[in-house]
């Protein structure tokens, strides 16, 4: 094995950032604030097409349900997390997370359960469409039950995690 | 060691005449962050759709901040970093970078805990926790390590140590177990003894 060089180094964010003048943060996150607003239409939009899309290859009545595409669905998951700070009361971006949850569980397992992905799916839209209105509990309820949709039909992710990372 | 405070609404910050990096395959989150750079103040900021364009931006440009997302169809984040990390030239070799994801893959824990970024954000996004970790990243003293299998900063945040069983590789690591306390612990009223006003002679 090498020896580690182990050194200090000065960049210029740090010269720069903090050396005086520049905005306060207070005032810093509320241009930003109103600057993402502006990109909320936007991403409401993309986030619908996702779903759609979801829906018609991959729902209860799903085209392609029966097709095991693990990385185009992990994509389409991703995506939607990515942007859904437009929806950020919602709690869509965790029901999204924990569809990317089963979606590399059963790709790690080499499972495919239709039936879980339609349930994670139908969560999603309606998360999408009334989460904002639902209670916290509620939410999180629903989030909760995906994960054990999940652990019950496809596996537990703790232990695979503990098989790859030995 | 690193200052991680939570940043308060009077803390100043110049972003101003930094060059920053968006990379991001998601188009609406580019222009996500992108937004939230321009709130921050921010006027050199360079996007970047695939890892490719980045690597080729990183060869002309000096670049003093990186926003990468982890996952990317052609190239994954990760990768990205760890070309900075050994192969870009200085001074952006050192560059601070934070690394964005929705969701860490099984498979890719321990892959994203080593390819040297500064730190790791959640997404999606918001311009608080943004900005905050660019915060953090300016005040990180960390050292930067660099050998065979990791160039990056120091993945240690607190100085516990190195784990039981093991030679430290810093001169201060402690060698061997330290046992158990050859004190007995403090009384409450010791304890209490600290916080109690005293008049002192000036």
């Amino acid at each position: 094995m090498s020896e580690a060089k182990v050194f200090k180094v000065k960049t210029r964010l740090a010269t720069v950032a903090l050396g005086g003048g520049g905005l306060s943060v207070g005032e810093a996150v509320k241009r930003a604030e109103a600057a993402v607003e502006l990109t909320y239409e936007a991403s409401l939009a993309e986030i619908d097409r996702l779903l759609s899309a979801l829906e018609s290859g991959y729902g209860m009545e799903g085209a392609t349900r029966e097709t095991a595409d693990y990385d185009r669905l992990y994509a389409m998951a991703s995506q939607i997390i990515d942007i859904s700070i437009c929806l950020r009361d919602s709690q869509l971006d965790n029901a999204a997370r924990a569809f990317c949850d089963l979606i590399d569980l059963s790709a790690e397992l080499e499972v495919w359960d239709p039936e879980a992905i339609a349930v994670h799916i139908q969560v999603m839209r309606l998360l999408r469409q009334s989460g904002a209105e639902m209670g916290a509990a509620e939410r999180a309820k629903l989030v909760q039950g995906l994960h054990q949709v999940t652990r019950k039909r496809v596996g537990d992710a703790e232990k695979v995690a503990s098989r790859l990372a030995s | 060691m690193s200052e991680r405070r939570r940043i308060v609404p009077g803390d100043k910050l110049n972003l101003e005449r930094l060059n920053f990096l968006v990379v991001d395959d998601n188009i609406q989150s580019l222009d996500i962050i992108g937004q939230a750079l321009i709130g921050y103040g921010v006027r050199n900021i360079f996007k970047c759709e695939t890892a490719k364009d980045a690597r080729d931006l990183i060869e002309r440009t000096t670049v003093d901040c990186m926003i990468v997302d982890a996952q990317m169809p052609d190239e994954d984040g990760y990768s990205l970093v760890r070309w900075v990390r050994k192969d870009a030239g200085e001074p952006n070799r050192f560059m601070p970078i934070i690394i964005c994801t929705g969701h860490t893959r099984l498979s890719q824990i321990m892959y994203a805990r080593d390819c040297g970024a500064h730190f790791m954000v959640a997404k999606p996004i918001t311009p608080k926790v943004l900005l905050e970790r660019i915060f953090w990243v300016a005040k990180d003293d960390r050292a930067f390590v660099e050998c065979d299998t990791y160039v990056g900063p120091d993945r240690r945040f607190k100085r516990l140590g190195p784990p039981y069983g093991v030679d430290g590789r810093r001169a201060d690591d402690p060698k061997g177990a330290l046992g158990a306390a050859k004190e007995p612990n403090l009384s409450q009223d010791e304890i209490d003894s600290f916080m109690k006003p005293a008049k002192v002679t000036l």
